[in-house]
């Protein structure tokens, strides 16, 4: 495994937790009506987000061949089309976001500011997992590579 | 990013130089393994400068490592 996927299976396990995160939240606070203590962020929250952020920084910097190149022609190749999917899941995701509330809220409906920077995070979290998955399916096409 | 019209014979190349490993060969070329073994298997088609590096490293010409079929529709 190269840098190129080992990066992608970082951020496809990253924006699992974070979904996995968020779903948690919405079954508790918003599914079940409980609120959860202060003390669940502050001792849980942090420690498990810094735990994974030095998880992925030393997954990240093991590199068990030195004398392999970092990337090369195929690797770049391979980046350029995971870009152009995850741009053009750019524009499908601003095309929804524009789109949708005006279905859901109505013409006049409103959103609160607070939403924008929740909306901005989603989209950022779908482009990652979008290049991510079409890395991992171009290196894995065949499921030879590696052998 | 491969192609169906091309053949190579890295594999049969790398017996005949002293069982030279894939590893061995993208090192020599400067690739990753993981495009060695793409390439040899025919789902990706190098570049021109990798397919001379290629065939440079074994001291043979581009067509004998790499063969183009034209019939093939």
């Amino acid at each position: 495994m190269n840098m190129t996927q080992k990066r992608a299976w970082y951020h496809v396990g990253i924006i699992s937790l974070v979904l996995a995160a968020v779903v948690f939240y919405l079954i508790v606070e918003i599914g079940l009506k409980y609120k959860l203590p202060e003390s669940f962020w502050k001792y849980i929250w942090f420690p498990a987000s810094m735990f994974i952020t030095g998880i992925g920084i030393s997954f990240l910097c093991i590199k068990y061949n030195t004398g392999e190149p970092w990337a090369d022609e195929r690797d770049k190749l391979i980046k350029l089309r995971a870009m152009l999917a995850a741009f053009i899941s750019v524009i499908i995701a601003l095309f929804g976001t524009s789109v949708i509330p005006i279905y859901i809220l109505g013409r006049d409906g409103m959103l609160p500011v607070s939403f924008l920077p929740k909306i901005n995070f989603c989209v950022l979290c779908l482009v990652l997992f979008v290049y991510s998955v079409a890395v991992l399916i171009q290196y894995g096409r065949g499921a030879k590579d590696g052998k | 990013m491969g192609s169906d019209r091309l053949s190579n014979n890295i594999r049969r190349l790398r017996f005949e130089h002293g069982q030279m490993t894939q590893q061995e060969l993208a090192d020599k070329v400067g690739v990753t393994r993981q495009t060695i073994i793409a390439t040899e298997s025919g789902r990706y088609a190098p570049s021109l400068p990798l397919a001379f590096k290629i065939a440079q490293t074994f001291g043979v010409s581009i067509e004998q490592v790499f063969q183009y079929d034209d019939e093939k529709p």
